[in-house]
C-alpha cells in the first residue's frame, strides 16, 4: 500500500503558535521558527494536528499515490 | 483543492481566531460540538446555543446559529426557559465548571431534577480561567490555584453522582480524548431527557503554568496518563471517562 | 361584560392569561403566590415552579427569547435576587413582565404587610444604566387594565416592565368589568429563525462583545430613547384637583386609596406610571406652593420627585405596614401648620 502523504495547510490568521501541533506530529513536520509556524512537507496525513488545533488553523489534504492523476 | 473542514460550519468563522490564550482547550471542545451536530444534521433554524460567563461562556456567540449568553451561572434556567417554551429546538448548553457548579450548581440539581431535555456540555478546567487562576469546584485536592497557595483543601465536586443521582445522562472526557469526547456529545445530543458531558480541557495560562506544566500539549498529555476510557461501568472511577445513561 | 369579583393578585393572573401569556416561571413568596396558584390552573399558560428567582426570571428570559410572552411574580427578597438578570434583561433587550407585589423589608421584614420599599430597587437594582417602565395600579380594576398595559409597553420596548402592587392592593377583592384590552404584538422573531447572539457583554451588532465606548454611549442613550418613546403612550396618572388648597398631596398604591381620605384639604396627584416619571406632574406641582409625598418607605419617590422639581419636597412615611388614618390625618395636619 502506498505511504499517504498529506499537504499541510495552515492558516497563520488563525494560528496562536501555540505549540500543539508540534508536538503532536509524528514525523516532526513543524517547527516554529521567529514565532511562526512552519511545516516541511514530511506530512503523512494522521490528521492528528488538525484535531488538536484549537484555533481550526490547520487543514490536512490527503495526497494518495493511487488517485492523484499524475497527468 | 484544499478540502473544507465542513464542520466549521456551525461557527461564525469569520469571528476567528478566538479571543481565547494559545493552547486553550475551550477551541478544541467547540470543534467537537460542531462535529457532533453535523453528524446529527442540526439545523440553524432548529438549534439554539447558550453559555454562562468565563472564558467557556464566549463559546455561544461563536456558533452560526441564535444564541444566548447569559449572566453568570444562569445558562441553565435560560436553556430550560428556551427548551418548554418551544420543545422543538435542540438546546445546548457550553459554559465552565465554576459557572455550572459554582454560582450555579442550584441549577445543576434542579435542572437534572426535573430532567430537561437540554444537553449540556461542560468545559471543566478545574479553574477560574477568566478571572485569573481561583480555586474552582472541580480543582482538585493539594492542587496549586491563585487561592489555593497551599494546595486546595477541599474535595472537587462528583458531578456524576449529582447527575446520575436523577437518572440522567453523564459522560466525562478529555480534549486529549478527541474521538472519545465527540462520542460523548453526539450520545448527549441525541438522549432525551437532561444530558451531562464534562470534558476536562486545559486551561494553560492561569491553572498550568502555576501547576509546573510548560505547555498545554504538556496538560492534554497529562490526560492521557491520568484517564482511562471505561466504556462498561455504571459507576466511573475518578480516573476513569466513559458514559454512564 | 362580565363583572368578576377578584382578588388584585388574581386579577393580575387574568388579565395576564388574556394579554396572551404564554409561559410563567415563579417560587412561591407571599404575598404573591396568589398569582402562581391561579395560573397553575390556566390551560393555556406553561407555569413552571423554579427552584428560586433566579431561576425564575432566567427561564423566562429564555422562554421570552423562544418566543413565548413570559412573566414572573415575587415579592421584595425575590425581587432583589432577580436584579442581575433584570439588568440582562434590559441589555439583551427582551420584552418580559416582572410583578413586584411589595412587602415590609429589608430583608424578610414583616411578609403579610404592605410596603413600598421597592421604588427605588425598580429603577436602580441592577448595576448600570436602563431605563425601566414601571407601572403601580392601585386597585383590582387598575392592576387587571394594568397587567395588559405592562404586557404592551414590554412588547413595545423590547425590555421587562414592572408592575408594581402591594400586600395591600395585592389581597384586596373588588368586583371588576372583564374586559379585553386591545394587545400588542410580539416584534422579536424567536430563537431559532437565524444566528443573532443575544448577550448582556457591550456588543456591536456584528461582534459578540466591543470595549468600544462610542457603542456603549449609544446602546445607552438608545435605551433610553426608546423607554421615553414606548412611555409616551402611558402617561397614566391621577389628579384631583383642589382650588381651596395650596398643597398637593402626592400618593400612590396602596397609599392613594388613604390620600383619597383628604381630598377636602390637599389636592391629590397619583401617579400610575411611576417611571418615567409622568412629566405632567410638573404642571400640576406649580399651581401649589407645597407638595408633600406621602409613602410607605422613606422618602423614595420623594426623592426623586424633588429631582424633577428642582423644589422642595415634604416627606410623610408611613412606616411598618400598618396604616392608621387617625394617626396619617395628625401628622398631615402639622405639615400643614408648619409652612
Ligand atoms: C455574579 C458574578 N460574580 C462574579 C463574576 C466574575 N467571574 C467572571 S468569569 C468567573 C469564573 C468563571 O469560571 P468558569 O465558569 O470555570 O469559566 P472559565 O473561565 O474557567 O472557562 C467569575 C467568577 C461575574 N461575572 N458575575
Ligand atoms: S496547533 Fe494550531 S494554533 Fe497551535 S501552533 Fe499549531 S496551527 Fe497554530
Ligand atoms: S497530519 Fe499528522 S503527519 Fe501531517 S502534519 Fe499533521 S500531525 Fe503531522
Ligand atoms: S485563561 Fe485559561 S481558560 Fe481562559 S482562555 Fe486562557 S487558557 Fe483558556
Ligand atoms: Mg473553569
Amino acid at each position: 500500500m502506498a505511504k499517504k502523504q498529506g499537504i499541510v495547510n495552515i492558516n497563520h490568521n488563525r494560528c496562536k503558535v501555540c505549540g500543539i501541533c508540534v508536538s503532536v506530529c509524528p514525523v516532526q513536520n513543524y517547527k516554529i521558527e521567529h514565532r511562526k509556524l512552519r511545516e516541511f512537507g514530511k506530512c503523512i496525513a494522521c490528521l492528528q494536528c488538525e484535531r488538536y488545533c484549537p484555533d481550526m488553523a490547520l487543514i490536512i489534504d490527503t495526497k494518495n499515490d493511487e488517485k492523484t492523476p499524475t497527468g | 483543492m484544499t478540502k473544507e473542514l465542513t464542520y466549521l460550519n456551525y461557527l461564525k468563522q469569520e469571528l476567528l481566531p478566538t479571543q481565547w490564550c494559545p493552547g486553550c482547550g475551550n477551541g478544541i471542545i467547540l470543534k467537537i460540538a460542531c462535529m457532533a451536530m453535523e453528524k446529527l444534521d442540526f439545523q440553524q433554524k432548529d438549534t439554539v446555543m447558550v453559555s454562562g460567563i468565563g472564558c467557556s461562556g464566549r463559546s455561544a456567540g461563536f456558533f452560526d446559529l441564535d444564541s444566548v449568553h447569559t449572566v453568570h451561572g444562569r445558562a441553565l434556567p435560560v436553556a430550560e426557559g428556551i427548551k418548554l417554551a418551544n420543545e422543538k429546538l435542540n438546546v445546548m448548553v457550553i459554559s465552565g465548571d465554576g459557572d455550572l457548579f459554582g454560582i450555579g450548581g442550584n441549577h445543576l440539581l434542579h435542572a437534572s431534577r426535573r430532567n430537561t431535555d437540554i444537553t449540556v456540555i461542560c468545559i471543566s478546567n478545574a479553574i477560574y480561567g477568566m478571572t485569573g487562576g481561583q480555586c474552582s469546584p472541580t480543582t482538585e485536592l493539594t492542587s496549586k490555584t491563585l487561592t489555593t497557595p497551599r494546595g486546595n483543601v477541599d474535595s472537587p465536586i462528583n458531578v456524576q453522582a449529582l447527575v446520575t443521582a436523577h437518572n440522567c445522562f453523564y459522560a466525562r472526557s478529555t480534549t486529549f480524548h478527541f474521538n472519545h469526547a465527540l462520542k460523548c456529545v453526539f450520545e448527549a445530543l441525541q438522549y432525551k431527557g437532561f444530558s451531562f458531558v464534562e470534558i476536562k480541557s486545559q486551561c494553560i495560562t492561569n491553572d498550568g503554568r502555576r501547576r509546573g506544566f510548560k505547555n498545554s500539549y504538556e496538560m492534554l498529555m497529562s490526560y492521557r496518563e491520568n484517564y482511562k476510557i471505561n466504556n462498561d461501568t455504571n459507576k466511573l472511577e475518578h480516573n476513569e471517562i466513559g458514559i454512564i445513561r | 361584560m362580565t363583572k368578576r369579583l377578584l382578588q388584585g393578585n388574581q386579577a393580575v393572573a387574568l388579565a395576564a392569561v388574556k394579554a396572551g401569556l404564554d409561559f410563567y416561571a415563579g417560587y412561591p413568596i407571599t404575598p404573591a403566590s396568589e398569582i402562581l396558584h391561579e395560573l397553575v390552573n390556566k390551560k393555556t399558560v406553561k407555569v413552571l415552579q423554579m427552584e428560586d428567582e433566579i431561576a425564575s426570571i432566567n427561564a423566562i428570559i429564555g422562554s421570552s427569547l423562544a418566543g413565548a410572552k413570559s412573566m414572573t411574580a415575587t415579592s421584595g427578597p425575590g425581587f432583589s435576587l432577580m436584579q442581575e438578570s433584570i439588568g440582562l434583561a434590559h441589555m439583551m433587550e427582551i420584552p418580559l413582565v416582572i410583578v413586584n407585589v411589595q412587602r415590609v423589608g429589608p430583608s424578610t421584614g414583616m411578609p403579610t404587610f404592605p410596603a413600598q420599599g421597592d421604588i427605588l430597587q425598580c429603577k436602580y437594582g441592577s448595576h448600570g444604566d436602563y431605563f425601566p417602565i414601571v407601572f403601580y395600579p392601585n386597585s383590582v380594576a387598575e392592576l387587571y387594565e394594568f397587567t395588559f398595559n405592562a404586557f404592551n409597553a414590554s412588547e413595545e420596548s423590547l425590555s421587562p416592565v414592572i408592575l408594581l402592587s402591594d400586600s395591600y392592593v395585592g389581597h384586596l377583592y373588588e368586583t371588576i368589568e372583564e374586559t379585553d384590552y386591545p394587545i400588542s404584538k410580539r416584534t422579536l422573531a424567536p430563537l431559532g429563525t437565524s444566528n443573532r447572539h443575544f448577550t448582556g457583554l457591550t456588543h456591536a451588532d456584528s461582534k459578540p462583545a466591543t470595549s468600544d465606548p462610542e457603542v456603549h454611549k449609544k446602546f445607552i442613550k438608545h435605551l433610553e430613547a426608546k423607554q421615553k418613546k414606548v412611555s409616551k403612550k402611558y402617561n397614566n396618572y391621577e389628579y384631583i384637583e383642589n382650588k381651596d388648597s395650596d398643597t398637593l398631596l402626592i400618593a400612590y398604591g396602596a397609599m392613594s386609596r388613604v390620600a383619597y381620605d383628604f381630598k377636602e384639604d390637599f389636592a391629590i396627584y397619583r401617579p400610575v406610571r411611576i417611571f418615567p416619571i409622568v412629566e405632567k406632574i410638573k404642571a400640576i406641582a406649580k399651581k401649589y406652593k407645597e407638595i408633600v409625598v406621602m409613602e410607605m418607605n422613606t422618602g423614595q419617590y420623594a426623592n426623586e420627585v424633588e429631582r424633577l422639581l428642582h423644589r422642595e419636597v415634604k416627606l410623610l412615611p408611613i412606616l411598618g405596614g400598618k396604616i392608621d388614618l387617625k394617626e396619617i390625618a395628625s401628622k398631615l395636619r402639622r405639615i400643614k401648620k408648619k409652612k
